[in-house]
């Protein structure tokens, strides 16, 4: 799949408080690929993706988007080129969906302008992409975490970004609900060619939808790669000291890692304070 | 200027018109003997049994201290609540505390025969005293003339009956002397301003018993209430002849002749019109119901009416 | 068959969404008709009042001012000199002093509530009463030139300390090269009491000027005047300007402020901006009016529970039901104890509250 790089992030270095997040990390996300950022927590991932969206500013290194460093670009240029779909965003429930919808319309209106037929015709689309329109007049209050996921992803879509960030999307939902998001964040990536860099918890599904993977480890980059390489039990007890089993998908033979249980006497060998 | 300079006034016109104007008889002559024990009725209804000549007087309010000097009573005073200021010497005197909310203990411990309050006293303060076994006679004229009645009362009850009636003839001669002037004169509608945001005096207040005594009609005589906020409309369409300005500006913040001419719609009101807005000298010529009422009522008479009276 | 091709779809599509043509032409439609509501009760206003004039003469009176049609009509005159005054130079400035500070008011109540994100927002929430109280009092207090009361002192002492505290608030506040909206709202907090400190020493320092004190932060429009609507009418169009032009971007911040910023915002810039148009409306306000509470309060809920969050649609609606609701109420408050005058801040109070209850129990959907 040929892909053109879209966001290059060059050894960029961040600290909150004094505190090193991130030293010297680099990478790249290209058009039609599905970039997964795996990690421990507060391995730096939320950090980078705040830098990359230019919420923060990194102390040294440089970021491009398209070639274009960021400081270059106002915060309503990035807005046209990048849309984030957060973690769990605030949103007043009293917003209809469509409502919300067309704030992603946002960074195309010039301040006195409202939104017209073109923005309604983008955010339809929006909606109908991600398979929620017929719950365009619900109220945010009224939908289920899983729909209102799907709808923060359309207000996302309705910037028309080039690349789009996401934040643990799958992390409050239920197993079906999860592999619908991550079906429709790839089909975005592979069917309208949009760069995708996804932070995740989640390294099954990581395997399963990622085309590459990065691990972070203490700001940091550990592993980077196809999933099948990233993804060992090696590589795993490095980045999350956690022991685990990583065999083969039987159905595609991607990774799939399995934490086993401990047996009662190897937990009654655990040293407990008595 | 303190406080007892408006706010007390106000408390002592406000309370002159709850029930106890009604029955308008003066105090010496209600169910009075002479000798003791001796039972009056006082202002505020309550009937009160002095059984010895008191020797020993508190006063509540500084109204009341001017009538104890006025009758010369002042060697009987031992106390006077804050803000008796006249005479002078009256600043000399044992403080009781503020004029709402006296000093019951200090009351108390002065020993006093008879304690001289005011309508405000009787929400509380008057029980207060009576339960230590202390005489409480509300004094509350409602009209002019229960002042000098009040003075004879006074004497009566301390035996200086001569000095009092002296007093009360020479200030029921000035009185006479000014109502008896303006009886066939036009009453003259003024305008009393008590502060700059349009308070003025009500019906049956004692001020307005002292405007229509002095020849004058108050633009809210009609009005309810003992200091009503009037409605800019209502003053222009009544179009006063005088305007008297109680609040002014002397001290920063009070109010002038002049931005009184330039409140919107005045100028075509007569008083403004013809200058004449008067600044009141000293507002406890016309705020304490004493002796020195007398003094206010000649003052408003004069400007009013001064065609009447040789200027002084 | 799509969604929108259903019944319920196009309803839906057609209702509470002002984004489209249509859309717009509704919201102009529902402004010019809040705005004749607000033009008929200054005519009706008018005729009412404490001194009763027959509504003919009151009319006669107004058409004989207007440049060129009073010329014309050649009306002869039936009235006295102190009837024109009452109508021309006391109720006319009045009635429209008292729609533009309801006006100016609410549509600041509107906007920190939108700013905020909090419906117990109102207009002084950041410092403004008490900043205008204090300013007030030092006027009353302070040994100045007689002239300058004669130029209004107290009016500009009250603006000046609302403007000073809130600036004072918002740089407080500061951290680093933000302004959280939660350090905002403790800075008002404690910059408010602070001055209301002040303030209470000065009047206990100044007996004899209490009253007057009290009387003005009561809150009251007896003394309008024209030359008062002339100075303060420059600053709340200001503040409608700067806020108007802002409602868009009000929607968008809703949001929290990092959603906000992803979407283009520079969020920094329209909260200072938005405080900024807000305090001045109310500072000019509160100027002239004294502190007159509740309408910068419900009025905006109001507008939302009839007629939606849009704060485009929110915010001019705002001013104009404000607008409307003021003046009537300074109408009842200077008819129902005639001769006498009652606190409008009462008025509002009793009459606001009951209607908004029962808009509340009316419509049950989610209003915030």
């Amino acid at each position: 799949m040929a892909k053109n790089v879209l966001l290059r992030v060059e050894n960029i270095c961040f600290a909150y408080n004094g505190r090193p997040t991130l030293v010297g990390v680099s990478l790249q996300a290209g058009s039609g690929e599905v970039v997964g950022l795996i990690g421990p927590n507060g391995s730096g991932k939320s950090t980078l993706l705040r830098l990359i969206s230019g919420i923060l500013r990194p102390h040294s290194g440089r970021i491009f988007l398209n070639g274009v460093p960021l400081e270059q670009l106002s915060r309503g240029e990035l807005a046209r080129h990048l849309a984030v779909v957060p973690q769990s965003p605030h949103l007043p429930e009293a917003f209809t969906a469509w409502e919300l919808v067309l704030l992603g319309r946002t960074p195309h209106l010039r301040l006195l302008q409202a939104e017209g037929p073109r923005d309604a015709a983008v955010a339809r689309e929006a909606l109908e992409t991600c398979g929620v329109w017929e719950l365009a007049g619900h109220r945010l209050g009224e939908l289920s975490g899983g729909e209102v996921q799907r709808i923060v992803i359309a207000r996302a879509l309705a910037q028309q970004p080039a690349l789009l960030l996401l934040d643990e999307p799958t992390s409050h939902l239920d197993l079906n609900q999860q592999t619908a998001i991550m079906d429709l964040v790839a089909a975005l990536a592979h069917e309208r060619r949009l760069a995708v860099l996804a932070v995740s918890h989640d390294l099954n599904l990581a395997a399963q939808y990622c085309d590459r993977l990065i691990i972070l480890k203490e700001g940091q980059v550990l592993f980077e790669g196809p999933p099948a390489e990233v993804i060992t039990a090696a590589n795993v007890a490095a980045a999350y000291g956690a022991e685990v089993c990583v065999v083969p998908h039987p159905r595609n033979s991607l990774p799939v890692t399995l934490v086993t249980g401990r047996t009662q006497t190897e937990r009654r060998r655990l040293s407990w304070p008595t | 200027m303190s406080l007892r300079t408006f706010v007390i006034p106000i408390l002592l016109l406000a309370l002159s018109l709850s029930g106890c104007g009604s029955a308008v008889t003066p105090l010496a002559q209600r169910g009075a003997t002479t000798g003791f024990p001796l039972t009056v009725t006082d202002e505020a209804g309550r009937s009160v049994t002095i059984d010895k000549e008191p020797q020993r007087l508190v006063s509540l309010a500084s109204s009341n201290t001017e009538l104890v000097y006025a009758a010369d009573l002042q060697d009987r005073l031992v106390g006077v609540d804050d803000y008796s200021d006249y005479p002078p010497e009256a600043k000399n005197m044992e403080k009781v505390g503020g004029f709402a909310k006296p000093n019951i203990e200090k009351i108390v411990s002065l020993a006093p025969d008879l304690v001289l309050a005011t309508q405000i006293h009787t929400k509380g303060v008057v029980d207060d005293l009576e339960k230590r076994g202390l005489k409480v006679v509300v004094i509350q004229p409602a009209k002019l003339e229960q002042i000098p009645e009040n003075l004879l009362l006074l004497g009566q009850l301390t035996g200086r009956l001569g000095q009092a009636e002296k007093v009360a003839g020479a200030l029921r001669q000035r009185i006479q002397t000014v109502t008896t002037k303006v009886a066939n004169a036009p009453k003259v509608r003024v305008f009393f301003e008590l502060s700059p945001d349009l308070i003025s005096v009500g019906r049956d207040s004692f001020l307005d018993d002292m405007i229509e005594k002095a020849g004058g009609e108050s633009v809210s005589r009609d009005t309810q209430g003992a200091w009503p906020k009037l409605n800019p409309e209502v003053i222009v369409a009544k179009d006063p002849q005088v305007i008297i300005l109680a609040d002014h500006g002397s001290d920063s913040g009070g109010v002038t002749a002049e931005m009184v001419r330039e409140r919107p719609g005045w100028a075509m009101v007569s008083a403004v019109k013809d200058n004449r807005i008067v600044l009141l000298p000293n507002q406890d010529i016309t705020n304490r119901p004493g002796p020195r009422a007398v003094d206010g009522l000649e003052f408003l008479a004069q400007t009013l009416h001064p065609e009447l009276f040789t200027a002084r | 068959m799509h969604f929108s091709e259903t019944r319920r779809g196009r309803l839906w599509v057609w209702l509470g969404q002002w984004q489209s043509p249509a859309g717009a032409r509704r919201l102009g439609a529902l402004l010019l008709f809040v705005a004749g509501a607000l033009l008929l009760s200054v005519v009706l206003a008018i005729a009412v009042g404490a001194v009763s004039l027959p509504v003919g003469t009151v009319w006669q009176i107004l058409l004989s001012r207007v440049p060129i049609v009073g010329e014309w009509l050649q009306l002869p005159v039936t009235w006295t000199p102190a009837q024109e005054a009452v109508v021309l130079q006391i109720r006319l400035p009045r009635i429209l002093l008292a729609a533009a500070v309801g006006g100016a008011l609410s549509l600041a109540g509107a906007t920190y509530q939108g700013m905020f994100r909090n419906p117990l927002a109102d207009p002084y929430l950041i410092g403004v009463a008490a900043g205008a109280g204090l300013g007030a009092v030092l006027g009353f207090a302070l040994p100045l030139p007689q002239v300058w009361y004669g130029l209004g002192a107290v009016q500009w002492l009250a603006f000046a300390g609302a403007m000073v505290t809130v600036i004072v608030v918002a740089l407080l506040a500061r951290v680093g090269n933000t302004t959280p909206l939660t350090t905002l709202l403790l800075a008002g907090v404690a910059l408010g009491s602070f001055c209301t400190a002040i303030t209470s020493f000065v009047m206990y320092l100044q007996q004899d000027k209490l009253h007057m004190i009290y009387s003005w932060l009561l809150g009251g429009l007896s003394l309008a005047s024209w030359p008062q609507l002339v100075t303060v009418l420059p600053y709340m169009g200001a503040s409608l300007v700067v806020i108007l032009v802002n409602a868009r971007l009000l929607n968008v911040l809703q949001l929290d402020e990092e959603q906000a910023a992803q979407l283009g915002l520079n969020v920094e810039r329209l909260k200072l901006i938005l405080v900024g148009g807000a305090t001045l409306g109310t500072a000019a306000a509160v100027s002239v009016s004294g502190l007159i509470g509740f309408v910068g309060l419900v009025v905006p809920h109001a507008v939302r529970l009839l007629w939606g969050q849009d704060y485009r649609v929110v915010l001019p609606l705002s001013w104009l039901v404000g607008a409307v609701f003021l003046l009537w109420s300074d109408t009842i408050a200077r008819t129902a104890l005639a001769p006498t005058e009652l606190p409008v801040g009462i008025v509002t109070a009793v009459c606001g509250a009951p209607f908004f209850l029962y808009l509340l129990r009316r419509r049950k959907r989610l209003v915030f």
